[in-house]
């Protein structure tokens, strides 16, 4: 059996490819982790409801719309508190990735992921539907005026496709992205558990 | 000391440790510079938050390990059997060395994840108490550890010799 020392040895003399010089720039341009990647994802969904609030709110009191009925007005903020709240809490699960560390100890870290991933998969549980149904409220009290004194066609033609859409945001695209965030979440969880194991085990 | 200029200084100084760290750990070339990029990406992000409770080193090694120990869901087990285009660059005297240094590599990447990081830092001449600061293990338990990766190693290197 080969000596570790001679081992050792070998290891010390080994000479792996060249250094290469640092190109700083380029160090703090790239960023591939997969804690950088949620953290962007969660951020642009974020910043991309708080703009939807914002262009709401503008359509309907600064452009030329006009709305009269009080529902809709009541409508209108129904609407605009849920995504403006959908907005706040996309970027609180953003910054709660950007607080996974990745100097603690490895069995630290490794714990941080998981508690990120159960209090994800909590937060889901509730907030999927809630957001679901104030938006649907909302938008079900807003259309009473929009389709108000239409012909009955538009109004079929407006709830099938309204509906529609809803239903396959819900049930296929929402579940869809879901569960692809679910399965890099998992993958990585149970990738950390086996470590764990491993950094544990004392033989 | 600028961030700039300091950043520099410790890649300069800790860069050929930790790819020889992630080249012990993922026994291929290519992904080792990946990991070894990526570490320092953290390590950038991250200068703020140095306090130095713990040396430097201890501190980079670490996020090294976390690197690549969190790297592992988009593992490729594929080890590129000792590069053949590499080999073939290099002189005849050190083509023997260069593939027995590329068997450990290999030899290393059979390991568990966490034993890979412990060997590679022992292989590094890292004293034991930093070895337990860097992956979180208690000395003692680190001691055990070690006594049986080092005989594992060598039984696996052996094996592959004898082939």
């Amino acid at each position: 059996m080969k000596d570790f020392d001679a081992l050792k040895d070998l290891w010390q003399q080994s000479k792996p490819a060249e250094q290469k010089t640092v190109d700083l720039q380029a160090i703090t341009r790239q960023s591939k982790d997969t804690r950088t990647k949620l953290f962007r994802q969660l951020l642009f969904g974020g910043i991309t409801l708080f703009f939807t609030v914002a262009f709401i709110t503008w359509t309907i009191y600064f452009s030329n719309v006009k709305l009269t009925w009080v529902v809709t007005h009541i409508a209108v903020w129904i609407i605009v508190t849920t995504v403006l709240l959908q907005s706040i809490l996309t970027l609180f699960t953003a910054y709660k990735v950007s607080l996974i560390d990745d100097t603690l100890p490895p069995a630290q870290h490794l714990q941080q992921w998981e508690d990120y991933y159960n209090f994800r998969k909590k937060q889901i549980q509730w907030n999927k539907p809630l957001y679901f149904f104030f938006l649907n409220l909302g938008m079900g009290l807003y259309f009473l005026e929009v389709v108000h004194g239409r012909p009955i066609g538009y109004i079929i033609l407006l709830i099938v496709v309204y509906c529609g859409w809803m239903l396959y945001a819900y049930f296929i695209l929402g579940k869809r992205i879901l569960a692809k965030e679910e399965k890099r979440l998992k993958g990585i969880m149970d990738e950390l558990k086996l470590i764990e194991e491993q950094l544990k085990a004392a033989e | 000391m600028k961030q700039e200029e300091q950043f520099t200084a410790l890649y300069n100084q800790y860069a050929p440790g930790i790819r020889k760290l992630c080249l012990g750990y993922t026994g291929d070339a290519m992904l080792a510079e990946d990991l070894l990029q990526e570490s320092f990406v953290k390590v950038w992000k991250n200068m703020d938050k140095f306090r130095g409770d713990a040396a430097w080193s201890t501190w980079i090694y670490r996020i090294a390990a976390n690197t690549c120990l969190t790297h592992l869901r988009k593992k490729n087990e594929q080890f590129v059997d000792a590069d053949e285009e590499r080999l073939a660059m290099v002189p005849d005297d050190e083509r023997n060395k260069e593939q027995e240094v590329q068997l450990l590599y290999k030899c290393i990447s059979k390991l568990a994840e966490t034993d890979r990081l412990i060997i590679t830092l022992v292989l590094e001449d890292k004293p034991y108490e930093e070895i337990a600061e860097i992956t979180g293990i208690t000395e003692n338990n680190l001691r055990v550890k070690i006594h049986r990766i080092k005989k594992q190693l060598s039984e696996i290197y052996s094996s592959y010799e004898r082939l």
